[in-house]
This record gives structure tokens, C-alpha cells and sequence, in this order.
């Protein structure tokens, strides 16, 4: 019941409620006009039955005092005349019964001896009589000369009351009708307002429309709380908007993401991933349809130098270039993708024989040689191209990348600008470079670098005044492998800048020693480009200096033009304190670079190296002459020192002192050698010399 | 006469417990008419200027007067009751009830003639038989004590019965 009345609505629960106070009211107003009603009823029969007693005592009187029967018979059976009457009788003074009169029909059990308790039946409701009796009194004062009883009959009176009882009973139902449509009609007052919250509420959470907003109807806690929802709802409405904003950036970064993911952002090729995805493909219409393909490995030459030189830029810039027109060169159907850096990579399908892939690698090296204008600059590029082909060369991505790999670095080797299909013996020319790759990562922890020094005499007393550091590489075995090897690889695998450091360390230390013994006045070290992007080159040599106890002024920084041209002017004033303290610069190769003189003048150099390739041609070719000649003039005009390098032979030493060139190093003077031989060579030569 | 005295003296005791007695008539008639005088009185009115005493005369019945001892404390018309035993009816003038014992009953004509006009309620002792010239006369029938009323010569006397004691009566003139 009480479960059934708490999952009512709440305007049923009103109406309910109303209805039971309605109820309840009518009723009680029902019975307490009932109990009224009975009330007055009674008192209208007692006063009925005290008004006829007191009429009958009238003529009463006289037949009691003169003992007349008959005559009072006469006077009470005259209340025939009143059907509620049902009996009456009179005592007399003794108590004795007088006279009787009953109802005809009516047989009433009365005492012959006067007890008043028969005669005081209390008026209560559902009693049938109510009795009554009164003292007869004489003429002379306070005499009772008998007693006069009377029973009424109270059922017409009962008819009556439950008559009046139903109507007034009715009129509650019809006041409790009135009023439940009443209540009715105000609840959906109260009511509508909560269910059109209730259906926008709804409409929110099952439709998820968050633009639907409750219409305030009235300033009560309804209208307040529709207020509040639809405060809720714009807030909700705010947040969504937000996350939809959210959700849609997070979208869009997923797209840029799985396009990155699946495209170089440079080139707008394919990247290393589609790469791997598009191998499995077409390997996959191999094993099904026997479909044959080409792996086609292109990686560009002098596109370091480019990148290092213009800058990145530049050099992004150039790749895209290059991807417009490898794509232009390809057939329809073929599939390129960059792999990274200047590596790219060919898949191509659909051909008869190997002309047909030939064909499109002539196209591309063709097509990369033409000049790029970047900027307004002319560049210059070349390709050297790698081709394995399945199922010809092998049936698995791995091998037949590696083989592709293996071809393009032997096409590289070959004077680059070339393609070379794979061939079995080419393997092993990979596995070497992978080999040698491992071992020069362990070669320092091995203590298989060391630093052999060249002498650098002045050329008329032949006195060692210093030594070139150099880095060499000698192999467990005993076998040692040329720097020309190993130095561009440690370049590129970066480990160029420990073994920078392990020389720069080593050398200082001898030269330390060898400065304090000999009087040797300086040491000059190789610096590649790779260290000096290092921000703290400068820090690092001071750091090592000090360690060594070598002063600035006999340490010499060796380097080619083309770092002097690569890094800003900012990062070489790093060295300016160095300089400041005596440290001396000087350029490597001169005369095969730049050879710039802006670069020159606006440069503390101390020194510049003449390239062995000059020297070597010396003293006939003219033109090797005509540039010894002029880069001589130029140093002494700037005053800077000028080195010879690889003099290997008398004429050329002499041709070179006729020139002007003070100092020298080479063959004639001593081969890069162990800080052992050198300083045997410093004890015979200048202990004895000075 | 001790005896008598006695047996009357009982009879009174008795006839006061049992005034409207109706069983044993005989023995209490004496009593039974005294309180029958007293009632009449009760039911009459008399014209305005009574005395300072009720007066009940009594010719002829010293038994009656015995019996109305028992009601002489009581008050009539808001007055004390005197007892008045007379021999000639020229003394009943200041009476407003007189008695007419059976012994004087055949000097009736004469007594109503002594009486006049006055306001006295004549009232006869049960005899038999209906006397003249009285207002109330008692008679016995079925053993109980009834009564006859003159009206009109009540009225010439100037007073007036209650209809319900006229309704009592047997007879009324």
C-alpha cells in the first residue's frame, strides 16, 4: 500500500492526500452534525414526552387525589393520538401503578412498584426508547401526589436521522467530487510545469539534445529548479561544445599523425613505413601470381655536402626537388617513398626484362643531374642507385633490401652517379663495411686508436718546430685501417667526436712533455665538422690544455675551409679567448675549397696548410705553380704562417723555398709516426741541430 | 368510648398513610371524606375577601372532625385551617366549607336557607341518597365514595369548581 502510494505521481499524490483530508473532514463534519442531529432529535422527544406529561398531569391531578382510575385512564389513553407514545403510566403517591396506557400491540414489561431506573433509559444512539418520568404534583406546594412515566418510541426518529445521515453523507460525496476535480485541474497546475521539465530533461539525456531548455512558467521552486537545470545544461552544453572542439583537434592531429606516420613531411612521398607496408604487398602478388618486382635503393651524392653547407633549408628544400622529379621520372604504377636522409627507394612491377628497370634508372640519374636552382643558387647532385630484384636476387624483404643496399654502395664506390644491379660477390663487400662499423665502435675502448705524429720543419734548417697530430686505427690484429676509411664513417656513426677528444687529450699531453724537453713550439690538432657543432669545443680544449699543462700559444686547431663556412661567426667566436691566449688557427687543404678571402680576413687564422695536391705537382705543372705561388703571396700579405704539405721530394722542397714557403711536412720530413719515433726524431734532430 | 377514641385514632393513622386508599371503604370513610373535603377545596375557587384562616365547619359529625384534624396543619388558599364544629347553620356565614353531618340532613332546606347566598361550599355526608340544597353531595357507589355537584347553585353563591372536579363528578346540575 505505502509502496504503491510512493510510486505515484507526484499529483496523484497531492490529489490523494487532499482527497483523504476531504474525506477525513466530511466525515467528521458528517458524524458531529449526526451526533447534532441525534442529539436535538432526543432532546425534542424528551421535551415532547415532558410537555405531554406535563399536560396529562393537568388533568391528572384531581383523578389521583380522589383515587379516581377510571378517570386517569380516560386522560393517558388519550395518548393514542401520539404514535411515539409506546407506553405511559402513572403511580400514585405510594408508588403503586394507578393507571397504564401501551401501544396496542405493545407489551411492555413494567413494575407494578414505581423504580425510577426503568424510566431513566439515557439517551444513546441505537437505543430504540427513551424513557421518561416526571412527579406529579398537587395544587398545594411541593406535594407529589404521583409520578408519571413514559417510553417513547424512537424509531421513527432513528428513520429520520439516518435519512438526514445519508443526505448529508451524499452531500460529502458530492463536496469530495467537486473538490477531487478541483484538486485535479489546480495539481496540473502545479504538475504541468514538473513534466514539461521532466520531457526537456528526457529529450536531454535520451536524445543527448543539449539545446533544449525548460521554459520558466512560474518564480515557485519548479521555476527555480528549471533555472537551475537549464544552468546545468548550458554548462553541460559549454563542456560538450569544448570536447566536440577537443575531440575534433585530437581528430585532425590524428590524421596529421597517420599521415606523418605513412608520409615524409619534405618530400610528400611515402616514408620508411609505407615502404615496408607497399614490400609486403608486392611480395604477397609474388607468392599468388608470381607478379615479379625491383627494389630500386637510391642514395644521393653530395647531398651532405649541400645540406651541410646551405643548411637545412636549403636541403629540405633540394629533397623535395628531387622527389618531384623522381616521381616524374617513373612509370604509372611504380611505387618511390623516402627512406630518411638522402636515401630513397623504388619498388617497381609490371616490367619484361631488365631494360625496362634500366631504363628508369638512366631516367633518374638523368634527371638528378641536371643543375636544382634553389634560391638562386645553381646545386648540383648525383645519385648512385642499387638494384636487387625478386624473386632473381631473393624472395624475402630482408635480402633483397640488403642486396639493394650492397649494389648501391658499390655503384657508389664506382665514381657514383651510377646504378648497379646486385651480384652474388657483393655480399661481402657489405658485410665488410658492417664488420668494420662494429669494430671502430669498439676500437676506442680497445685502445685500438692511437695518435701518430708528422713532423713540420722549417724548411731551411729542416728543425721540427712542431707535429700534425694525426688519428690512426690499428686493429687488434695488427692490421691497420686508413683514415681515409675509418675517419668518414666514425663521421658518420658519430664517433668522431670521442676519438676527436681521445687525440686532443693524447696530443696535448705529449706535446706537453716534448714542449718542456725540446722547446717544440706547437701541436696542431685535427678539429672535424661534427665536433665543432658541439657547443663546447672551446671549454673542451681548455679543459684538456689544463689537464696537460700545455699553454694555448703552443696549441694549433687544424681545420678545413669548409667548417670555417658552414658554422656562424657565433659559434667560432666560442674560440676567440683561446685565440686571445695564443691558440693558432689554421686551414687545412688550402686551395681545394672556398679559398674565400671574406672568410679569411674576417677570421683570426694564424696559418694556412697548402693542399698536398699542389705540392705534389710541383715544380713543373704551371698551374700548380701559378696557385703555390699566389697563395704565398697572399699569406704573406696577411701575414699569416704558410705549411707545405707532402713534400716528398728535393725539387719540390726547393722549388718551395724559392717561392717563399717557410715550413713544410711531408715524406722528406718524417711519415706520421708513434710519440716514441717522434721524439727520437726531436733527440737527432733538434738536440743536435741546436 | 376508650375503645372508640382508639380504634378512630387508628383509623386516622391509617387513613393519613392511605389517603387515596380504595380498598377497605368502610373503615376509612370517615378519613377517605376529610380528604375528600380538603381536595375540594383544593379544585374551588371562592370569591376574593376570605379571611385570615380558612374556616371548615363541621354540623352534626364529630367523627369528621376527628378525621380533619389530620389534615389541619395543612395550609388551604395560602391560609391556616380552623376547625370549626358549629350547631346552626346562621353560624356558617364566615365559613368557607361546611360539612352537613347525615343527622342533619332533614333540616337541609332550613341550613341552605341560613346559608343564603354566602360563598360557603356545602358539602353532605354520604347517606344514601342525593340531598337538595346542597353543592357537593357525597354518595357511596361501588363501594367507593363519588359525589354529585350543584354547579348552578355554586355559581349563585359566587364560586367556582374546577372543571376537573366537575369531570370527577358523577352528576353535575
Amino acid at each position: 500500500m505505502i509502496e504503491y502510494f510512493l510510486n505515484l505521481a507526484i499529483g496523484k499524490k497531492l490529489q490523494a492526500v487532499n482527497l483523504l483530508i476531504v474525506g477525513l473532514i466530511t466525515l467528521l463534519i458528517t458524524v458531529n452534525i449526526g451526533f447534532y442531529m441525534f442529539g436535538s432529535l432526543l432532546e425534542g422527544y424528551e421535551k415532547k414526552a415532558s410537555t405531554l406529561s406535563r399536560v396529562l398531569t393537568e388533568n391528572l391531578d384531581s383523578a389521583l387525589l380522589f383515587d379516581d382510575v377510571k378517570s386517569a385512564q380516560e386522560v393517558i389513553d388519550s395518548l393514542r393520538s401520539v404514535p411515539d407514545v409506546m407506553q405511559a403510566t402513572i403511580y400514585n403517591k405510594s408508588g403503586l401503578m394507578f393507571a397504564s396506557y401501551a401501544r396496542p400491540n405493545i407489551t411492555i414489561d413494567l413494575p407494578t412498584k414505581y423504580e425510577s431506573s426503568v424510566f431513566d433509559l439515557k439517551p444513546r444512539l441505537g437505543q430504540p426508547l427513551l424513557g421518561f418520568h416526571m412527579p406529579i404534583l398537587s395544587a398545594t406546594p411541593g406535594e407529589q401526589i404521583g409520578t408519571i412515566t413514559m417510553h417513547l418510541d424512537l424509531s421513527d426518529a432513528y428513520t429520520d436521522l439516518y435519512k438526514q445521515m445519508g443526505f448529508l453523507l451524499l452531500g460529502g460525496i458530492i463536496i469530495l467530487i467537486v473538490v477531487s476535480t478541483l484538486l485535479t485541474k489546480l495539481q496540473e497546475i502545479i504538475t504541468q510545469p514538473l513534466l514539461n521539465l521532466t520531457e526537456v530533461m528526457r529529450k536531454v539525456t535520451n536524445e543527448g539534445d543539449l539545446s533544449a531548455r525548460a521554459i520558466i512558467t512560474s518564480k515557485d521552486e519548479i521555476g527555480e529548479m528549471a533555472g537551475v537545470f537549464n544552468q546545468m545544461v548550458e554548462k553541460l552544453s559549454i563542456r560538450e561544445n569544448s570536447l566536440q572542439v577537443e575531440l575534433n583537434e585530437r581528430r585532425h592531429i590524428e590524421e596529421k599523425l597517420s599521415e606523418i606516420a605513412h608520409f615524409d613531411p619534405i618530400t610528400n612521398l611515402p616514408n620508411r613505413h609505407s615502404f615496408d607496408n607497399q614490400i609486403t604487398r608486392v611480395l604477397l602478388n609474388f607468392k599468388y601470381d608470381q607478379e615479379k618486382f625491383a627494389l630500386m635503393y637510391i642514395d644521393l651524392d653530395n647531398f651532405k655536402y649541400v645540406n651541410d653547407t646551405f643548411g637545412h633549408h636549403l636541403g629540405d628544400l633540394l629533397l623535395s626537388r628531387i622527389a618531384e622529379r623522381m616521381r616524374k621520372s617513373l612509370r604509372q604504377g611504380d611505387f618511390v617513398a623516402r627512406l630518411g636522409g638522402d636515401e630513397f627507394v623504388i619498388i617497381m612491377s609490371h616490367f619484361s626484362d631488365n631494360s625496362q628497370i634500366k631504363e628508369v634508372a638512366e631516367k633518374i640519374l638523368t634527371a638528378l643531374k641536371a643543375p636544382f636552382t634553389l634560391e638562386g643558387r645553381e646545386v648540383f647532385i648525383g645519385a648512385s642507385i642499387g638494384i636487387s630484384i625478386c624473386p632473381t636476387n631473393g624472395k624475402d624483404s630482408e635480402t633483397l633490401k640488403r642486396q639493394a643496399d650492397s649494389a648501391m654502395y658499390l655503384a657508389k664506390n664506382l665514381g657514383k652517379n651510377n646504378y648497379q644491379f646486385y651480384k652474388d660477390e657483393m655480399s661481402h663487400t657489405q658485410q665488410n663495411r658492417i664488420n668494420i662499423e662494429t669494430a671502430l665502435r669498439r676500437s676506442l675502448e680497445h685502445n685500438e686508436i692511437v695518435v701518430h705524429y708528422q713532423p713540420i720543419v722549417e724548411l731551411t734548417s729542416e728543425k721540427i718546430i712542431g707535429f700534425e697530430a694525426l688519428a690512426r686505427w690499428i686493429r687488434e690484429d695488427g692490421t691497420a685501417i686508413r683514415p681515409d676509411v675509418f675517419i668518414p664513417l666514425a663521421e658518420e656513426i658519430g664517433l668522431i667526436v670521442d676519438i676527436g677528444n681521445f687525440i686532443l687529450n693524447t696530443a696535448a699531453t705529449q706535446t706537453a712533455e716534448w714542449v718542456n724537453r725540446f722547446g717544440l713550439s706547437f701541436i696542431s690538432v685535427n678539429f672535424s665538422s661534427r665536433q665543432f657543432k658541439q657547443n663546447d669545443i672551446a671549454s673542451e680544449i681548455l679543459v684538456a690544455l689544463d689537464k696537460a699543462r700545455l699553454n694555448p700559444e703552443n696549441f694549433e686547431m687544424e681545420m678545413t675551409e669548409s667548417i670555417l663556412m658552414e658554422n656562424s661567426m657565433d659559434s667560432l667566436r666560442l674560440l676567440e679567448s683561446l685565440i686571445a691566449k695564443g691558440m693558432g688557427i689554421s686551414i687545412d687543404d688550402f686551395g681545394t675549397g672556398y679559398s674565400s678571402l671574406s672568410y679569411i680576413t674576417s677570421f683570426p687564422i694564424s696559418k694556412i696548410k697548402i693542399d698536398q695536391s699542389f705540392v705534389f705537382k710541383l715544380p713543373d705543372d704551371k698551374n700548380a705553380l701559378a696557385v703555390v705561388t699566389a697563395i704565398i703571396g697572399l699569406a704573406n700579405s696577411l701575414s699569416l704562417k704558410v705549411v707545405a704539405e707532402g713534400i716528398e721530394t728535393k725539387e719540390q722542397l726547393d722549388c718551395l723555398m724559392q717561392l717563399g714557403c717557410k715550413y713544410g711536412q711531408g715524406y722528406l720530413f718524417g711519415k706520421p709516426m708513434p710519440a716514441i719515433d717522434a721524439t727520437k726524431l726531436l733527440v737527432s734532430r733538434n738536440v743536435g741541430a741546436s | 368510648m376508650r375503645f372508640s377514641a382508639c380504634f378512630v385514632l387508628l383509623l386516622g393513622c391509617f387513613a393519613s398513610q392511605l389517603a387515596n386508599a380504595k380498598d377497605d371503604i368502610v373503615a376509612n370513610k370517615n378519613a377517605i371524606e376529610a380528604a375528600f373535603l380538603y381536595n375540594f377545596a383544593l379544585f374551588t375557587d371562592w370569591p376574593a375577601n376570605i379571611g385570615n384562616e380558612f374556616k371548615i365547619c363541621v354540623m352534626g359529625s364529630n367523627d369528621i372532625l376527628t378525621a380533619l384534624e389530620q389534615i389541619k396543619s395543612k395550609q388551604l388558599k395560602e391560609r391556616p385551617i380552623s376547625l370549626l364544629n358549629i350547631s346552626s347553620a346562621s353560624q356558617a356565614n364566615t365559613c368557607q366549607m361546611l360539612f352537613i353531618g347525615r343527622s342533619e340532613h332533614p333540616y337541609m332546606d332550613t341550613i341552605a336557607k341560613q346559608v343564603g347566598n354566602e360563598p360557603v361550599l356545602t358539602v353532605s355526608e354520604e347517606n344514601g341518597y342525593d340531598p337538595n340544597n346542597v353543592i357537593i353531595s357525597l354518595v357511596m357507589q361501588n363501594n367507593r365514595i363519588a359525589f354529585n355537584i350543584n354547579n348552578s347553585s355554586a355559581r349563585e353563591k359566587s364560586l367556582v369548581i374546577s372543571s376537573k372536579l366537575l369531570k370527577l363528578a358523577l352528576q353535575v346540575y
